[in-house]
């Protein structure tokens, strides 16, 4: 009986072992990824007077996200699995806005984003940030908003990008003869990361 | 026993560190949602800011023969007949968009706001402006069985703010993003119109949907800096020969049956968005 309690106990142990390497790396993964919305959940553009429509609505810095990435090493080394890097892409889960009436869309690239370092990831030759705010875009489609291939691992209470948000700026709701209606779409933040054997579906 | 025991523990030993190592590793990546609103709120919205009544006073013979204008070419008071070939011609053409019109009616007036309406229209859509009176002739107010034909009041039509009507002609003719307007009864705001019964489509979309070079399309709408207009009243002056929307060609005078009275409508003005 000792003995099999003894068994049962090394085979627990074993299983744990295998995880203690790094505390977020689960099991067959290279990596560990979590992307972390900490402020700024929900988002919305008023437009109430002329000046909106021809000169659009910028949210400066409404949204925070908290950034956790590392390398999970991997039991026998698999060649190539060492992450080298990640970035960040944001899209949309439509074709366009759609407004309280299904009949009236708005264009996804009526809106625009822009990551900006918070803590963490300041701009370097090997964290790069999109130079000017990026149009929205369906998923597959999306663009990249920054990226590094040097910062990380990082956690979430000490790496956070700031991002901010434009609409009509570029492309001018007053142009788009869109009818009064509360448009709405789901903007995903896609943490991507990078390495040879990192290869993923959209991005 | 013991060996099944610890062949049985090697066995867990293996397995367990199998299953720690499995051979299924992949990348892991994470995505967020966060839900976006725009809320359009409709801005259209028409002011008169200047001129919002309007009354011609006929005095003398002279008005009664030529008619009374608001455009300013002349002195005040000018009276006596209009220059050779102008009276009835009804090609009095109204300048180019922007710029004042160059009528040759009869008896006109120095520059006088009481002849003239200014209004500005606001929209964040295409726009388009129903006008007319809203009684098919003016009715005295001493004796409302006497009538005074709409037609022998006109106006002529200009804008002044950053959108243009178009020049080609017709609706929609230029298509490069820099001809938002169109009005039909003044033939692009090229010729006088006379007064009509409600509903006519004053002004409207010039239908122009391409852009220009800086990026903006040809839509009407647009701020009270873009959209800036004012009308030029006149009465019997005769202008309509050839045009659009012919005012009466038969001067005050030479109706001779009209009763005198003070005749009144009301010009109604209906700003909708233009589809």
């Amino acid at each position: 009986m000792r003995h099999i309690i003894y068994s049962i106990f090394l085979f627990i142990f074993c299983l744990f072992c295998s995880s203690l390497t790094e505390a977020q790396c689960l099991a067959g993964q290279y990596n560990y990824a979590r992307l972390s919305v900490l402020t700024g959940g929900n988002i919305t553009f008023n437009f109430n007077a002329i000046d909106d429509y021809k000169n659009g609505i910028t949210i400066a810095n409404q949204t925070v996200l908290g950034i956790t990435i590392g390398d999970c090493p991997s039991n026998p080394p698999t060649a190539g699995s060492d992450l080298g890097g990640w970035d960040i892409y944001f899209d949309a889960d439509g074709v366009n806005l759609k407004g309280d009436n299904p009949a009236n869309t708005l264009p996804l690239s009526t809106i625009e984003a822009r990551a900006t370092n918070r803590i963490g990831f300041a701009p370097s030759a090997t964290t790069t940030y999109a130079a000017a705010p990026q149009p929205l875009a369906a998923i597959g489609a999306g663009n990249r908003l920054m990226g590094t291939t040097t910062v990380f691992p990082t956690t979430w209470n000490t790496h956070q990008l700031n991002i901010t948000y434009y609409c009509g700026v570029t492309n001018k709701i007053i142009n788009t003869n869109s009818i009064a209606d509360f448009y709405t779409t789901n903007i995903g933040f896609v943490l991507i990361p990078r390495g040879i054997v990192f290869v993923d579906p959209f991005y | 026993m013991k060996k099944i025991t610890r062949l049985l523990g090697s066995i867990l030993l293996v397995g367990g560190l199998f299953t720690a190592t499995s051979s299924n590793a992949q990348a892991v990546r994470d995505r967020n949602i966060i839900p976006v609103a725009v809320n359009l709120n409709q801005v259209l919205r028409m002011t008169i800011t200047n001129g919002g009544n309007i009354e011609f006073v006929f005095n003398t013979i002279d008005d009664y023969r030529y008619g009374i204008a608001g455009t300013s070419t002349t002195a005040a008071g000018v009276s006596g007949p209009p220059a050779a070939g102008s009276q009835g011609t009804g090609v009095d053409a109204v300048g180019a968009s922007n710029t004042a019109p160059t009528t040759s009616s009869s008896n006109q007036l120095g520059s006088n706001p009481m002849y003239i309406t200014d209004f500005v229209v606001a929209s964040s859509t295409r726009w388009k402006i129903t006008y007319g009176s809203e009684n098919s002739e003016f009715r005295g107010t001493d004796n409302s069985a006497n009538i005074f034909a709409l037609n022998n009041v006109g106006y002529s039509l200009t804008e002044s703010g950053t959108h243009n009507f178009e020049t080609g002609g017709a609706k929609g003719t230029t298509a490069n993003g820099t001809q938002q307007l169109w009005s039909t009864p003044t033939n692009g705001a090229s010729e006088v119109a006379a007064l009509q019964s409600f509903p006519v489509t004053l002004l409207e979309d010039n239908d122009d949907f391409t852009g220009d070079a800086t990026g903006n399309n040809g839509a009407n709408a647009g701020d009270v800096l873009d959209n800036v207009f004012q009308l030029q009243w006149r009465a019997g002056t005769l202008e309509g020969t050839g045009l659009t929307t012919p005012m009466n060609q038969v001067s005050i005078l030479d109706q001779g049956n009209i009763t005198p009275d003070r005749y009144i409508t009301n010009v109604l003005f209906e700003l909708a968005i233009d589809f």
